[in-house]
């Protein structure tokens, strides 16, 4: 430890300023904090967005089909989706992001009006009823008997969604690159037929900030 | 102990407070990090009672086994004693929570007095004499030779328990008993042989600090050795070193062991039968009962508190 460093310290300790936490609210607009050590808002915040922005654009209702007895057009019927649960595939322990990321993307697909969200208490109460696990749903007597459940709760279904978050790590000494993938899966109950759409993002990691001015800047000797 | 003694309400912060157990060992071992890459806290035992709490948290959600196997295998990992570790792994991997009609009783004991701090007298190792060397180099910009006398520092002292554990009945007569989960005695005794050098270091780094201030001060003022300043100096020199105390405060309400077993039962209203055994299984006190409506597919969990000599106080009981 430097001299300065030394002193500084123990002003700071002699301040008892070695305990005390400081906290802001962030404004719309102020610099958002990156992780240093794992993916936070950064990484999942995009991800979610782009995923769920892709998968909703292809499920856009098309030309309208059905017409009234006065020739009215009318528009097709909502898709019910149950959005089953978030899986964590990645290299790290995702910790509150999983309910958060759950909830961003319900709140998408609620907003958008391409498809109908099954409130997630009547998805956790059909899940915990059938004793199914989220992943045995893909069994086509298990999906029937969870949809079946579901009708008797007065929630019918026509989708399974599933998220599912996986990375991929490249290491350069100790500098490390991490991949993340965030996929949204639609499972037609009725057909076993998916739909799949994901969105990337790659974050490097550096042991310093000269590893990370070099990574960022393309002059930078290599 | 507070996503413990939530458990035993509502529950419905006893998630947030695993999270941040889990997050708080990280962040403990982490700013411990040296520039020299070394890290003495690395070698720190990790307390699984956390993963445990959230992997059983996440298991009765019937949705996230994913992070409950994760969670379960930091466990079976962490704590290899941990008998069940593998078979919550393998249920969580494979399985289910519970099967239809049941629900699940998951019950904590706190066993035996946590362990506690004396001071002990210790002889500088030369890991801590080269490190206080260190310390000092730092401030002052030279070296200067660090004291090697005995000093007084804190130690971790555990206390011996002759309560083994808890053993739980059921009405229709299944027996289950507790297994640790988390050893508080042995984490303490752990981390702190750690991070002793340290300790050692420091303290031997501030009496050498206290010293070479008198000895400079009697230096500045050219006081001339034998004289009655110096000697007044050195007077209070040596009552300044004597007020160096060994930090013996801890937290004196811990377990030594915390233990936990889950049990699987039919949904509906049970009596379960809670008993203190020593290590020949042998009954110490007297058994208590705890009344709980399990309900299908949900937890019901029971806090025991077991110091020494049996139960003490009535089992609390909460569910989610």
């Amino acid at each position: 430890m430097h001299r300065r460093g030394f002193l500084v310290s123990t002003v700071l300790a002699a301040c008892g300023c070695r305990t005390a936490q400081f906290a802001r609210i962030v404004q719309p607009g102020d610099d958002l904090m990156i992780g240093s050590h794992q993916a936070g808002q950064e990484t999942f915040r995009p991800l979610v967005q782009e995923a769920v922005a892709k998968l909703l654009a292809r499920h856009v209702a098309g030309p309208v089909v059905q017409a009234s007895f006065d020739g009215e057009q009318l528009p097709p019927p909502v898709k019910r989706i149950c959005f089953v649960a978030v899986e964590n595939k990645s290299a790290e322990e995702i910790g509150d992001f999983k309910e958060r990321i759950y909830e961003i993307i319900d709140q998408r697909i609620l907003e958008s009006e391409v498809f109908e969200s099954i409130n997630r208490r009547f998805v956790d109460a059909g899940l915990r009823d059938s004793r199914l696990r989220p992943d045995q749903l893909m069994v086509p007597e298990n999906r029937r008997s969870f949809a079946a459940l579901m009708e008797q709760q007065g929630q019918p279904i026509d989708y399974l969604l599933y998220a599912t978050i996986t990375s991929g790590t490249t290491r350069e000494n100790r500098d490390y690159q991490r991949d993340y993938m965030l996929t949204l899966e639609l499972v037609d109950v009725n057909t076993g037929k998916y739909d799949k759409q994901s969105a990337a993002i790659s974050k490097g990691y550096h042991h310093s900030r000269l590893s990370r001015w070099r990574a960022a800047n393309p002059l930078a000797p290599k | 102990m507070l996503a413990l003694a939530d458990l035993a309400h509502d529950g419905d912060d006893a998630e947030a407070y695993s999270l941040q157990v889990i997050d708080k060992q990280r962040q403990i071992v982490e700013t411990a990090a040296r520039d020299d890459g070394g890290n003495p806290k690395a070698a720190y035992p990790q307390i699984a009672l956390a993963p445990y709490l959230r992997g059983v948290l996440r298991e009765a959600t019937h949705r996230d086994y994913d992070d409950a196997a994760r969670h379960f295998q930091l466990v079976a990992a962490w704590q290899p004693d941990f008998t069940a570790g593998p078979v919550h792994v393998s249920r969580a991997t494979d399985g289910v929570h519970s099967q239809r009609g049941s629900g699940v009783v998951h019950v904590f004991a706190l066993v035996g007095h946590g362990p506690f701090k004396a001071a002990v007298v210790e002889m500088p190792s030369s890991l801590s004499v080269a490190i206080a060397g260190e310390l000092l180099a730092g401030p002052l910009g030279s070296p200067l030779p660090p004291t090697i006398a005995p000093i007084t520092v804190p130690r971790v002292v555990a206390v011996p328990s002759g309560v083994a554990g808890l053993r739980v009945r059921t009405g229709d007569g299944q027996a289950v008993g507790t297994e640790t989960l988390t050893d508080v005695s042995a984490l303490a005794i752990r981390q702190q042989e750690a991070v002793l050098p340290q300790t050692v270091a420091r303290a031997v780094a501030r009496r050498t600090l206290k010293k070479g201030t008198i000895f400079g001060v009697q230096q500045g003022l050219g006081l001339s050795r034998g004289s009655l300043p110096a000697v007044a100096l050195d007077v209070a020199g040596v009552a300044w070193e004597a007020a160096e105390r060994a930090d013996t405060r801890c937290w004196s309400t811990l377990p030594a062991t915390i233990q936990a077993c889950r049990l699987e039962i039919p949904a509906g209203r049970h009596t379960l039968s809670l008993e203190a055994v020593d290590r020949g299984a042998r009954l110490l006190g007297r058994p208590t009962t705890a009344e709980i409506d399990v309900a299908d597919g949900r937890d019901t969990f029971i806090v025991v508190h077991v110091p020494e000599t049996g139960i003490v106080g009535r089992p609390l009981v909460g569910g989610r």
